[in-house]
């Protein structure tokens, strides 16, 4: 019978990006349980909240991630919003969807190298990350920075786009929406990829919602829940059905996320036409602080539902300002589904539910 | 002290507030929502706040380094 003993997994490790440590108990090479840890790049976010203008905190939260910084603005807004009665102007929430959906569509392709670098395929890895290289173009194009846009206001957005942008917005998706076909092709195809991920860290539907997952690693179950159904921004004007697969395993994942990729471009697509007919403001100035209230908001991050819960007593500083972001809420079900794998196949299953730690910590 | 629960299933939630007093420990969900583990284990790093019943307890050590004594928020305000 093999030893028993403690591996420590992280929080420097090849396969991860940022640091996150997860004891691993082990007999032989099957994980038998697991004990996490974390706090390596706690920033203390929420904290800083409370000390700056709520203004200034638009700013500060969108640094919250490096990946999906518009969506974590866009949720600090629509939170303020609500409790100053601000109404958004039917532009600026278009706008939001467009940048909203250029970020789900780079982080994807971010974690789509990821994974193709973890199997060891490089050069879709490099094909990935070119891809990605468009997206981010158009971020820059649009707003000036590729990864942290600024764009989003209390209020609104920070810019407008003439028709001439909008054109060159098109063109560039013409071109990134024939480019993703042979990377999508050779995901769903190839069989070494398959191999890797087919059945590792299965779950269930009901375990996936019992563990409170979100995002892809809910919808891989099954469970067709997306917070775009909640019709924030311009969502509600347009088609938004989740993408959902039954297997609830990493494949599964890798198959939303491939599929959430087309969705984002189907977005754009609907959108685009509606800002060229559409002409308006695209900003209300907010010139009051809030009063004493509370607010919550609920946007869709590329790793699923981000909640921002902010509460106000008045004045320019914020009582307090809560972040759940999506990483959290999917590791009670990443450290379920260690149990029972090998140690080889861990590094995979850890970055199967795409974990953003900077998030996690804030 | 209040511990505000916000739940939500599908584009449904339900918000609720939970008072107590000081020193006394909120009941843990954990047996309920097995994923409540992480949220409850990160308020208790964070604030003078336990939950009894909590599966897993890390001890309030899940986020703070095992030689850290004290949390570093404090008592939660309200």
């Amino acid at each position: 019978m093999a030893e028993r003993m403690v591996i420590p997994f992280g929080p420097q490790h090849p396969s991860l990006v940022e640091p996150i440590h997860m004891q691993l108990e082990v007999e032989g090479d099957t994980v038998l349980g697991v004990r996490p840890a974390f706090g390596f790049v706690h920033r203390g976010l929420e904290k800083l909240a409370e000390k700056r203008d709520w203004r200034q905190n638009v700013y500060l939260v969108e640094r919250t991630c490096g990946i999906c910084s518009f969506i974590h603005s866009l949720g600090y807004c629509l939170a303020l919003e609500e409790l100053l009665g601000v109404e958004v102007p039917p532009r600026a929430d278009l706008l939001r969807v467009m940048w909203g959906e250029l970020h789900r569509i780079q982080s994807h392709y971010l974690w789509l190298g990821l994974l193709a670098d973890a199997v060891g395929f490089e050069s879709l890895f490099m094909q990935t990350w070119r891809n990605r290289e468009r997206v981010l173009d158009l971020n820059e194009l649009t707003a000036g920075n590729r990864i942290v846009v600024s764009m989003c206001r209390v209020g609104g957005t920070a810019r407008d786009l003439d028709a001439e942008m909008l054109d060159r917005v098109e063109a560039t998706l013409d071109a990134a929406e024939s480019e993703f076909g042979p990377v999508e092709h050779t995901f769903r195809e190839d069989g070494g990829i398959a191999r890797r991920l087919v059945g590792l860290g299965r779950i269930t539907r009901e375990e996936a919602l019992g563990l409170g997952a979100v995002g892809p690693v809910l919808r891989a179950t099954g469970e067709a829940s997306d917070s775009r159904l909640l019709g924030y921004a311009g969502y509600g004007r347009l088609q938004v059905a989740p993408v959902t697969q039954a297997g609830g395993d990493a494949y599964a994942r890798l198959l939303v996320r491939l599929g959430e990729i087309r969705q984002s471009m189907a977005l754009l697509r609907q959108v685009l036409p509606l800002l060229r007919q559409e002409p308006g403001e695209t900003l209300v100035p907010v010139r009051k602080d809030p009063t004493a209230g509370e607010a919550l908001s609920r946007v869709e991050q590329p790793r699923g539902e981000l909640i921002y819960y902010v509460r106000a007593t008045g004045g320019k500083l914020l009582d307090r300002v809560r972040i759940r972001t999506p990483t959290f809420a999917n590791l009670p079900a990443l450290v379920h589904m260690v149990p029972g794998n090998e140690i080889g196949q861990v590094p995979a299953l850890v970055l199967s539910i795409d974990p953003c730690v900077s998030c996690t910590e804030r | 002290m209040v511990l505000l629960y916000h739940v939500a299933l599908g584009v449904q939630m339900r918000h609720l507030g939970l008072r107590q007093n000081g020193g006394v420990a909120f009941p843990s969900v954990s047996g309920v929502l097995p994923g409540a583990w992480l949220y409850e284990n990160e308020i208790q790093d964070q604030f003078e706040v336990t939950f009894a019943g909590l599966t897993p307890d890390y001890g309030g050590k899940l986020f703070l380094r095992r030689d850290v004594s004290g949390t570093p928020w404090g008592a939660p305000r309200g």
